[in-house]
């Protein structure tokens, strides 16, 4: 993730305790003009002066930085997860960088690439979109906060809390059968919908209505997978459900086993692979809902 | 790797808040001398309760609740006014001092520090020159070192803080004094600015207190009892720059008996007739009678009379004005006696000599000396004075003796103090024993002296300087500028002001050359300020003062301190009495034709601006050459950058190569050597030895490669 030049942009702003400053050294400055008084006159332009010298050096301290995220975990609700920065002064070591909300500054060399942890608190299923990652330092009096674009955080997405709030399904029923690998007992054939696999589509009947359809087989031999559907979890309500389904995933991936998932407008085969399982995640934490997706820092 | 990690404005330390402690004593130590003892004694119970009292609420709000009815209680028992600038300067120091006592997070401590930069100001008031100068250095300093620790969570002390103060104070100086030179300079107080705006004076004026100001006799203590009020006299709206204040003399009454005790106007002082027969008519006569002029100022201005015919223009008065006239002794008068508001327009010669011949009957009026005194009815009141004028007399002529009675004035111990009111003018106990005197003794004093040594001398009362207003030509006079001095009749010059005040206060002295020895220092401060101090050295060794052993003492003292002295004259000269005049007189030095306010800004402004490009460069120039290998780095990726085999930013060198290794094989072992010649120097640690010498081998290669591509 290469931050480009035009995107590399410094700031600098005033702060709470920078106004504050600035109102002191106006208020010594009407001091002196009261009392037409040289040495207050000179007191008042030295607290300019320093506040002018505050800038540059907070500009100067900050230039150089770069930085670009090595990794991001996904996260459940609930969970810490935090983005990797490599983080690299140029020709000086910067000094009391941190990032917005995050609680530590560090001081960055210029020797090696300093590994940052950018944590968070996941608080809420859904997609974190991807945002700018923009370091910021108080360095040298507080003053003034000099920020600096950095690079680009990749998205991230929080899956809804794995809760164990029911019974993983063990067994499986007729219409499962579908998702199993060896099985042969052909059962029916049914309308092909996204993400069905290739090798189940009924070519004959393709060759013969120009529709495709796939097989259906019926018994209980072979490895079993798992169909993990929404609507079976009536008991619950839509995010306990959700939750309990991020549980059961997790748990048949541990376990090893192929897993699918029907949600109410959205049905995934069944497979096992990291991806397949993020997938089904990334599905379920996508569902709609009412709650306006956010995350919060660590506090 | 983490480098370094600190939390980040968590909470503070032990250190820290001693530190802050340190510098809320540091800022209000010169304040706490001057202000009532109550107020120390609240502030140690405040600053003690952070070591006794538990930080809960309660016990706070008991706190504060306990120190504002002691100070409320305290205030209300003394003297001290509500609204004063002691009582406020109090409770702002109160207030820090509870809100140190309860702070505990870095922000409240930050706060604290800045506060603190206010409150060294405000302090610093109570201290003057070099004192001054030092207090500010060093309060501005402590509040930077203090933001530091509080900001960055650092202990006390630390060498790296004090280094990075110190590197900030040094960068900030060349900006400060860029600042000081050209920053126009504001002055005056800003609650003038509704005189300015029209408000009537007469609605600022205590009237009973002025109508008790017009006075036949000018008794001992009448100048200082004037000066407590600060009701607004006059305002004066000056055509171009205000001149220097010192030299702004507002002429009013002018005594010329003196019986022992007081000094009278004269009998004829309220004849209109008598008045108007001896005035000054036309310009022409004016010409006449001014036979030294310079510095001529025009001016409006607006006076609330109060039953008085003086209209207090400023000396000496040149020109002509409705319903008014410039009596023979230069004063400007009303031809009716004044009630309400009048404006006049004028314009004076701040420096001049000058008057109508004396007659006879003149010179006895101003050469009239008591023959008894209430206080020494033996004889001739202050004997010991009318010997010294006589043998100086005997010895000078008139000009040396006004020098030489300036010069015995400038090496004497006697201070200005207005507190101190005797009823008799013993001028003999005052200027050889008591020393110390109000300003209408001292000036009595001088022209009873003058006019012992047989020089015609008058009192002139009335005001001297004003209070400039903030970005304009205003000037307004209050009742606390009011002021006595004296005249003398000098040779074939005329009547000439001598400034006794000036004198005594070390801001001036006369002049010793025959043609200009009796200009007042006040008249010609430029000439004078270097030379006070080489009269006031030789003055000291000299009859008045002076033994061997004590001179002898005194030029050890100046061996031993005379670069403090010094320095300390520096500072006066060049910071603490640097005024819009001076400003004015650097830019035409500097060969601006127009030199005024708007100048100033625009320089200033430009300054600035320059200094911030200079900044930014020497900001630059400092990084870049810092590290030579990331600058070298810097050309063979900009060498490359040509045909885009430049590495990419967060591209590990390593994975660089790699990829050079498929996108130029060609030249990739030249490459290879160069990046891995590079490796070895930025991630090795090599001795410096080593680093040096290969740095400088991969300079070369990069300059080959230059050469090749």
């Amino acid at each position: 993730m290469k931050a480009t030049a035009s995107k590399i942009k410094s700031r600098s702003t005033l702060t709470g305790l920078g106004y504050c400053f600035c109102a002191v050294a106006f208020a010594v400055f009407l001091l002196a003009v009261n009392h037409s008084n040289n040495l207050l006159f000179s007191y008042s332009f030295l607290l300019f002066s320093i506040l002018l010298v505050n800038l540059y050096f907070s500009r100067a301290n900050m230039r150089g930085l770069t930085g670009r995220c090595v990794s991001v975990k996904h996260a459940f609700v609930g969970d810490q997860y935090s983005y990797l920065l490599a983080l690299k002064a140029q020709q000086k070591p910067v000094l009391q960088v941190s990032f917005e909300s995050a609680k530590h500054a560090i001081d960055v060399g210029c020797e090696d690439s300093s590994v940052y942890h950018y944590p968070f608190t996941a608080t809420t299923r859904g997609k974190i979109t991807a945002k700018t990652l923009i370091a910021q330092s108080y360095w040298p009096l507080g003053l003034f906060k000099a920020t600096r674009y950095l690079a680009e955080l990749p998205e991230v997405v929080i899956y809804p809390k794995a809760e164990n709030l029911a019974p993983v399904p063990l067994k499986i029923k007729a219409t499962d059968a579908q998702s199993l690998q060896q099985s042969t007992d052909l059962d029916t054939l049914r309308k092909y919908n996204q993400g069905d696999s290739l090798k189940r589509i009924h070519w004959p009947s393709f060759a013969k209505n120009e529709q495709l359809q796939v097989k259906e087989f019926g018994g209980d031999h072979g490895t079993p997978s798992n169909v993990l559907d929404y609507s079976r979890l009536t008991l619950l309500d839509e995010e306990q459900r959700l939750n309990c389904l991020s549980y059961w995933l997790v748990d048949k991936h541990r376990a090893g086993e192929l897993i699918g998932l029907n949600l109410p407008h959205q049905s995934i085969a069944a497979s096992h692979s990291e991806q397949h399982l993020h997938l089904c995640l990334e599905s379920l934490s996508c569902m709609p809902k009412s709650a306006v997706v956010t995350t919060g820092a660590v506090s | 790797m983490i480098v370094l990690s600190r939390a980040l404005l968590a909470s503070t330390n032990t250190g820290q808040i001693y530190a802050s402690a340190a510098l809320l004593v540091l800022s209000l130590v010169p304040a706490l001398f001057v202000l009532p003892m109550s107020v120390a004694l609240l502030l140690a119970l405040v600053l003690a309760a952070r070591f006794v009292l538990r930080n809960s609420s309660a016990h706070r709000l008991a706190l504060l609740v306990l120190v504002s009815l002691l100070w409320v209680a305290s205030v209300e028992f003394s003297e001290v006014r509500w609204l004063s600038g002691d009582t406020l300067l109090a409770a702002f120091i109160l207030a820090l001092g509870l809100k140190w006592q309860e702070s505990h997070s870095p922000q409240e401590l930050q706060f604290i520090t800045v506060a603190c930069l206010l409150l060294q100001a405000c302090s610093s008031l109570y201290l003057e020159g070099l004192a001054a100068f030092l207090y500010l250095l060093l309060g501005g300093f402590g509040g930077i070192y203090l933001l530091w620790i509080v900001t960055l969570n650092q202990s006390s002390f630390s060498f790296k803080g004090l280094a990075l103060s110190s590197k900030m104070f040094a960068a900030a100086l060349p900006l400060l004094v860029v600042l000081f030179i050209s920053v126009p300079r504001i002055q005056g107080p800003l609650w003038d600015v509704g005189i300015v705006m029209g408000l009537p004076l007469h609605m600022m004026v205590d009237k009973s207190q002025r109508e008790k100001g017009a006075k036949v006799q000018l008794r001992s203590g009448n100048v200082a009892r004037a000066k407590k009020a600060d009701d607004p006299v006059l305002v004066a709206n000056f055509e171009g720059a205000v001149p220097s204040k010192s030299l702004l003399y507002w002429r009013g009454p002018i005594y010329e008996q003196f019986d022992g005790e007081n000094w009278q106007l004269n009998p004829a002082w309220n004849s209109r007739s008598q008045l108007l027969k001896n005035a000054f008519k036309q310009r022409a006569d004016l010409d006449r009678a001014l036979r030294v002029k310079g510095s001529k100022v025009s001016y409006e201005a607006r006076l609330n009379g109060v039953g008085e015919r003086w209209l207090y223009a400023l000396d000496a008065p040149y020109g002509s004005s409705v319903e008014s006239f410039i009596s023979a002794d230069f004063q400007l008068l009303h031809i009716n006696k004044l009630q309400g508001e009048f404006n006049y327009q004028l314009s004076a010669y701040l420096d001049y000599k000058g008057g109508r011949e004396l007659n006879a009957q003149q010179r006895e009026r101003y050469l009239q000396l008591p023959k008894l005194s209430a206080s020494n009815s033996g004889g001739d009141s202050n004997p010991k004075l009318r010997q010294w004028a006589k043998k100086l007399a005997s010895t000078a002529d008139d000009e040396q003796i006004v020098y030489e009675f300036g010069r015995a004035l400038a090496a004497s111990d006697l201070k200005i103090d207005e507190q101190q009111i005797s009823i008799n003018a013993d001028y003999d106990g005052m200027f050889f024993s008591q020393k110390t005197a109000p300003i209408e003794q001292i000036a009595g004093m001088s022209a009873f002296t003058f006019r012992a040594a047989g020089l015609p001398a008058r009192l002139v009362s009335g005001y001297r300087a004003g209070s400039l207003i903030a970005l304009t030509n205003f000037v307004v006079v209050r009742e606390q500028h009011r002021h006595a001095w004296v005249e003398v009749w000098v040779g074939n010059s005329g009547w000439q002001r001598f400034e006794a005040q000036d004198l005594l206060e070390g801001k001036a002295v006369q002049s010793k050359s025959k043609t200009d020895t009796a200009t007042t220092a006040a008249t010609t401060p430029k000439k004078s300020e270097k030379k006070l101090q080489k009269v006031a050295a030789k003055a000291l060794d000299s009859t008045l003062k002076g033994t061997k052993s004590f001179a002898q003492k005194e030029r050890r003292g100046e061996r031993r301190w005379g670069w403090l002295q010094q320095l300390s004259q520096a500072l006066q000269v060049w910071v603490v009495d640097y005024n819009p005049q001076r400003q004015v007189s650097l830019l035409k030095a500097a060969g601006f034709k127009k030199a005024d306010w708007k100048t100033l800004l625009l320089l200033a402004v430009a300054s600035i601006a320059a200094m911030l490009i200079i900044y930014t460069l020497v900001m630059n120039r400092r990084t870049q050459s810092r590290d030579l290998l990331s600058l070298q780095f810097y050309r063979l990726n900009k060498l490359l950058s040509k045909q885009n085999l430049d590495c990419a930013e967060n591209e590990c060198p390593s994975q660089w190569l790699k990829r050079l290794s498929v996108q130029q094989p060609d030249s990739f072992v030249l490459l290879e050597k160069m990046i891995k010649q590079y490796i070895t120097l930025r991630y090795q640690g090599l001795e410096p030895v080593q680093q040096h010498a290969g740095v400088l081998e991969f300079k070369r290669d990069i300059s080959r490669l230059k050469g090749m591509m």
